[in-house]
């Protein structure tokens, strides 16, 4: 085991510039936090995001038609209280064909709930279609025979709602028959934050939207097209979009994000590399005689090179260990008050990446950490490598 | 200046080392410029997408559950305010000019066979000029009807004044174009055409359905007043309105920005410190090295407060020639970054359309990264200098 006298050769030589040394693994300490802790953030927001916004990929929304859009879905300009009529939605059917057909129709409602009032949002379906859209939490779905009504899983944890209970409806007293299971917020429906009615409570009114749930994903794109190709025949009545077109935008922001928070962290990190480089270059000039000493007593290049790449090495991994353990709690605490600034007013529950993706980015940064040292390391150590024994024994 | 030479020779005598700490401050001066413009073309975005509209109170149908936050999704609920309601809002007001705003949507025909549901908004003809401002033509009046049409349906589909359009099967001229509004906490015209109040009630036969009160305060300090009025007046048994005002809202997204320019800084701080700790390092070792030198300078009369200054100039150098680097990349790299993240933040929406970022506020950040660069390289030199003048000049000649 030759290679032992070179590491301990290389942490003798460490040793012997404690601070340097020190100040050098700092630099990698500091990069490799900044570019796990970073990462770690990164993905808490796609998390935060992504509790946020409901991917229902097999589903088409149908709206009326709008002249102009922000182009945002969930742009609150962009809501309109528009309406679909009864032949229009006999044509989605028609090009829908065995796909379900849920119309719906939306609006608001002053809700009661003892000292609480004010008004929600309410979704009224036909009760055969609310299962196909949405799952219960607790109770039952409304039948169209009672009068109950379901309620979104965060309104009934903000009021306190449990089924069973009385609140007053649109001026009448009403049992909550069911809560329906948290969602996010779809391009469909939002339901967390509604009440949701049957059909029966609104006759007569047109539905604002109509969603089609597509049994084969891969059928989607077929099925847009002949909705399009049967309503929009004459002119422009509805606008067809699937949700994955919709979050695509999304998803594809939450990307650049993380990995621009990626990209920063990575230039702490180059700034630390540049640092050992550094500290080894200097190393190796200070060293030249007795590099020059090693290589006449036969020490081979190869064996020079290495020593001076473990000590690289050695200042890599002991950042890089020391970095990632502090990025787990710098990590944590990054996300937690980033989904406190975001979180607070849109998610009452927070989301935080996974231990997975935690564990993943912090190995990512190590690894980033150690194998920048080994670059830096390069260099110096070929530089060593190639020193001429006589010319260096000279070395004053 | 002796010594300034003297701190050059030394920097020199080792130029490869000078240049990566070098580097390490370019990097770092020119990361957290960039990121500061990055922050300020972002706060320059949003400030462009929220219109301002001064002093402004709006009163919305109390929802049951959400905050004040005007984005909040919670809030967007169709629910309405009676005629009732609106008067005794009037009435609380006092002298103020309180604006009711009906808000609908129908089906819009713009000729050639081009349709699509558009938001229509009804006022007072009163009250248009007061709460909107015109690009082209004239406001409509009471009975001589006509629409405004917001700036991105009129760009969308070629309208101008005396443009015909039919909103729901009904004939209607346009009289003028809005200029471009923005999101406001009031109403958002750029994408709906504006109508006057007899025209909307006629059309939609609704008489009763306010989506909201615009109370214009022009007082500043009367704000307060207002709000404590309104809602004496109309919440006394139980809450039937939510009261916001601009400045509210206004502050909320500032608060957001401004922690989102604060981080971005922070992390730009980052690689400074690392490059301010890569420096310390180098002007360690300078030291170490010259121990016995810095003896034989000292035997020969230089003065502490000499030496101390030869070590903090090498640092000012290597922070100065860095900073000034850094500083010219930063420009370049920031606004790269600024078209960038708006381009992602904007990704197929029509915000920020023709948006230019970058302004003055970028020289101030660069300026700031550069003095930043500066002042933590003087740091970072500072501990090595003090050391090289705490020598003993003997005891630093016999160093080897």
């Amino acid at each position: 085991m030759r290679d032992r006298i070179l590491v301990n050769l290389a942490v003798r030589n460490l040793r012997r510039h404690t601070v340097r040394s020190v100040l050098a693994m700092i630099g990698i300490v500091i990069g490799v936090l900044a570019i796990a802790s970073l990462g770690i953030l990164g993905a808490s927001l796609s998390a935060l995001v992504g509790g946020l916004v409901s991917d229902v990929s097999d589903t088409i929304l149908v709206t009326p038609h709008v002249a102009v859009s922000s182009g945002d879905p969930f742009d609150p300009r962009n809501i309109l209280a528009s309406r679909i009529s009864d032949r229009d939605v006999a044509l989605i059917e028609k090009a829908a064909g065995p796909n379900r057909v849920i119309p719906m129709f939306r609006t608001a409602e002053r809700l009661v709930v003892g000292d609480t009032s004010g008004y929600v949002t309410v979704y009224a379906l036909h009760p055969d279609d609310i299962p196909f859209l949405l799952d219960a939490e607790a109770g039952r779905y409304p039948a169209s025979a009672s009068p109950g009504v379901m309620v979104g899983s965060l309104l009934a944890e903000d009021l306190d709602l449990s089924v069973g209970s009385r609140i007053g409806f649109a001026n009448e007293s009403v049992r909550v028959t069911g809560i329906a299971a948290e969602r996010g917020m779809g391009i469909d429906i939002n339901p967390d934050y509604a009440v949701i009615v049957t059909d029966a409570r609104y006759p007569g009114e047109d539905p604002g939207m109509v969603v089609v749930k597509v049994g084969d994903p891969a059928d989607i794109g077929e099925v847009k097209a002949a909705i399009d190709a049967q309503v929009n025949r004459r002119k422009e009545k509805v606008d067809v979009l699937d949700s994955r077109e919709v979050l695509e935008l999304y998803y594809e922001t939450m990307d650049a994000i993380s990995l621009f928070l990626l990209g920063i962290g990575a230039v702490s990190l180059f700034v630390a590399s540049v640092s050992i480089l550094n500290v080894m270059v200097i190393s190796v000039t200070e060293r030249t005689r007795e590099i020059g000493l090693m290589r006449s007593i036969g020490a081979e290049r190869r064996r020079v090179l290495v020593m001076f790449l473990f000590e690289a090495l050695v200042l890599g991994v002991l950042g890089s260990i020391a970095g990632g353990v502090l990025s787990a709690l710098v990590g944590y605490y990054a996300s937690a008050a980033a989904s406190g600034l975001l979180g607070g007013f849109v998610a009452p529950g927070g989301a935080a990446a996974t231990g997975p993706a935690v564990a993943g980015y912090i190995a990512f940064g190590m690894v980033f950490g150690i194998a920048a040292s080994l670059v830096a390391g390069l260099y110096p150590a070929w530089k060593a490598a190639q020193l001429n024994p006589i010319e260096a024994l000279r070395y004053e | 200046m002796i010594f300034l030479s003297f701190a050059l020779r030394n920097l020199r005598r080792h130029w490869f080392r000078s240049l990566l700490s070098v580097i390490g401050i370019v990097v770092g001066v020119a990361a957290i410029a960039s990121l500061g413009i990055l922050g300020g073309s972002i706060n320059l975005l949003v400030a462009n997408l929220i219109s301002d509209v001064g002093d402004t109170i709006v009163i919305t149908p109390h929802t049951a559950i959400g905050g004040t936050f005007a984005g909040d999704p919670r809030t967007a609920v169709d629910a309405t305010l009676s005629s009732r309601e609106v008067d005794d809002i009037r009435r609380a007001a006092g002298p103020y000019r309180a604006i009711p705003v009906l808000q609908g949507a129908d089906e819009v025909e713009f000729g050639r066979g081009e349709t699509g549901y558009t938001r229509v908004i009804g006022l007072d003809p009163e009250d248009i000029p007061v709460l909107l401002r015109l690009e082209d033509g004239r406001y409509p009046r009471q009975n001589q009807p006509g629409a405004l049409v917001g700036t991105y349906l009129a760009r969308e589909y070629g309208l101008s004044p005396g443009s015909r359009i039919t909103v729901g099967g009904e004939d209607l001229r346009v009289a003028g174009v809005l200029a471009e509004r923005g999101f406001a906490v009031d109403i958002n015209p750029d994408y709906a055409i504006v109508v006057p109040e007899g025209w909307y009630t006629g059309h939609f036969g609704t008489r009763d359905g306010y989506a909201m009160v615009i109370v214009r305060v022009g007082d500043i300090a009367a704000i307060d007043e207002v709000k404590d009025a309104v809602d004496n007046r109309l919440n006394r048994r139980e809450d039937v309105v939510d009261i916001v005002d601009s400045r509210e809202m206004l502050g909320q997204y500032q608060d957001i920005y401004d922690q989102i320019t604060v981080f971005l800084l922070g992390i730009g701080g980052i690689s400074l410190l690392v490059a301010a700790v890569n420096i310390l390092n180098v002007m360690y070792i300078a030291v170490t090295e010259r121990v016995s030198e810095i003896g034989v300078m000292r035997s020969i009369g230089v003065m502490r407060s000499e030496v101390l200054r030869i070590f903090l100039y090498e640092a000012l150098i290597l922070g100065v020639a860095g900073s000034a680097v850094g500083g010219v990349l930063s420009a370049a790299v920031g606004y790269a970054a600024s078209v960038a993240a708006i381009g992602v933040f904007t990704a197929g929406t029509t915000f920020g359309e023709g948006f230019a970022v970058f302004n003055t506020t970028a020289v101030g950040y660069i300026v700031f990264g550069m003095a930043f660069g500066i002042g933590t390289s003087a740091l970072a030199g500072f501990y090595p200098a003090w050391k090289a003048a705490r020598l003993r000049p003997v005891e630093a000649m016999r160093h080897a």
